[in-house]
């Protein structure tokens, strides 16, 4: 009778986290190049969108974070900086990335160029995840 | 800054004490069959107040969840919300018009059906004579209308053997996935436990035999009981680590979320921190506000200080070398048998698993003659 075991909540702490390192110094290969490609394209999409939230997505909002859950089934949830919670916020299919920018900087000391691409970097993460669609 | 959430993550709903069964190792407590459940109404009340607080997930359990009046009225209140749900049931209840009525239900996400035998034989004897033909009958109900059901086995002397045969029949009913999990030294199980409870090395036999069968049926078989062998297997493996490379950092007791990011409301109100610590009440909502029973009450402080608790600290854990990967079981179990949640559970324990006879000494005394009691009364009370 007890419900299920799973992960509690993997951790969305800003962007850096979950991105893969850049700035090695190593030989650019195929695959970099690839990957290279697909990322820009990514990024060309997102510029070009306005991001909205999946409805069965459910946010909390907790003291200094929050928590984001698939209410379609019983999976892992996702923990949410403050910065990442109001870009989630955001994703309302009214706003693009460069009002986003405006919101972001109005509430936390981030230069534009800083926010931007974290903002970018999260829709990343958010898309990846099926958490948003890019209308 | 709080030390906890908001409100909880997941809350277990016990929305009757009414049940149709009298199952030997039932762990809900002698208040079964009160008459003090909490109306239709104060649980649609309290249902809004959840999704108020965006609680994410519910689980309807009860009892049998179908013994209550009007029960439809409280799944169509969840449907009205965010929610993401599922339901605990014994499915003997469950005919073609509740099926159907199940079936329209979009966001319960999953049914899970108690099932303790693959022969009536077997289950029965569990669970009372003629549920399993029922069970059955319920299960194929549910499938019929492509609902997403998997069943749960409480796996004892009586039924340890007959694991690939459950596997089996599950498979052939179209399930999504059967669960083993352990029997519980609560509720009514404590006084059939010499009947039930396995010994070590039935125990031993039947961790060997759920990995076996967990690499033939694969993602098909799931419960506690793999979770612990994997624990298990952890501990065998420590030698091999190289301790200058992995230091062996002891723990705090943690359990499973109880009173942390999950609790269970009783039927009759009671807020506790998990189905399984039945007393812990830690307030009731017919009096109190749910998030301030949450946030404020002194039994969920206590269950949040466990995690603070080292190893190191409890006495039954003294000189243990497994202490670095254990993280002291479930506190319900050594809440019953020692008498606080702030004690190792040993049927979780690798050392007391490996080395000795029994899980655990067969000394309940106390809780045993109360429960003895209430076997009595429910064998009259049984319908079945």
């Amino acid at each position: 009778m007890d419900t299920s075991r799973r992960n509690f909540i993997s951790v969305l702490f800003g962007t850096g986290i979950i991105l893969p390192a850049t700035g090695s110094v190593r030989s650019f290969g195929m695959l970099d190049y690839l990957r290279y490609t697909w990322t820009s394209m990514e990024v060309k999409e997102i510029l070009s969108a306005s991001p909205v939230r999946n409805p069965d997505i459910s946010l909390r909002k907790e003291d200094s974070y929050a928590i984001l859950a698939d209410t379609r089934k019983n999976s892992d949830m996702l923990k949410l900086n403050a910065v990442a919670a109001d870009i989630w916020s955001l994703c309302n299919g009214a706003n693009s990335v460069n009002n986003m920018v405006q919101e972001i900087t109005d509430h936390f000391d981030v230069e534009p160029d800083a926010a931007k691409r974290d903002i970018i970097l999260t829709i990343m993460a958010f898309k990846r995840k099926g958490l948003i669609s890019l209308s | 800054m709080k030390n906890c959430l908001s409100a909880p993550l997941d809350v277990f709903i016990a929305i009757t004490n009414k049940c149709n069964l009298a199952c030997k190792h039932c762990n809900v407590y002698p208040t079964r069959n009160s008459t003090s459940d909490l109306t239709t109404d104060e649980w649609i009340k309290f249902i809004r107040r959840l999704a108020e607080l965006k609680v994410f997930t519910l689980w309807i359990s009860g009892g049998e969840p179908f013994m209550k009046d009007d029960v439809f009225s409280i799944l169509h209140e969840i449907e009205k919300h965010h929610f993401h749900y599922g339901l605990n049931t014994n499915a003997t209840l469950i005919d073609e018009n509740t099926s159907q009525r199940i079936s329209a239900l979009k966001k319960l996400f999953s049914v899970v059906v108690s099932l303790d035998g693959s022969t009536p034989a077997i289950h029965d004897k569990q669970r009372g004579k003629g549920s399993f033909d029922r069970t059955i009958r319920g299960i194929e109900n549910l499938l019929k209308h492509n609902r997403h059901v998997s069943t749960y086995t409480t796996v004892t002397r009586y039924n340890y053997h007959d694991m690939e045969k459950i596997i089996i029949l599950g498979k052939s009913l179209g399930l999504a996935a059967v669960k083993f999990n352990e029997l519980l030294p609560l509720g009514n199980a404590v006084c059939h436990l010499p009947n039930l409870i396995l010994s070590n090395s039935q125990r031993r036999a039947m961790t060997r035999e759920i990995e076996r069968l967990r690499d033939t049926y694969e993602n098909f078989v799931i419960g506690t009981i793999l979770e612990m062998s994997c624990f298990f297997k952890n501990f065998e493996a420590q030698n091999t680590i190289q301790e200058s490379k992995y230091p062996k950092v002891v723990n705090g007791l943690f359990g499973c979320g109880g009173g942390i990011q999950k609790c269970t409301i009783r039927p009759d109100g009671w807020v506790v921190p998990c189905d399984r610590l039945w007393e812990f009440k830690a307030g009731n909502i017919r009096e109190t506000d749910f998030q301030d029973i949450w946030n404020s009450s002194s039994i969920f402080s206590e269950m949040r200080k466990r995690s603070s608790v080292s190893l190191d600290e409890i006495e039954s854990c003294n000189g243990c070398e497994y202490k670095s990967l254990c993280v002291g079981g479930c506190p319900a179990v050594s809440y019953e048998l020692s008498g606080s949640v702030f004690n190792a559970d040993p049927m979780s324990c690798y050392r007391i698993y490996k080395d000795k006879g029994f899980p655990y000494k067969l000394d309940i005394t106390n809780s045993q003659k109360e429960m003895e009691g209430y076997a009595r009364e429910i064998q009259i009370q049984t319908p079945l």
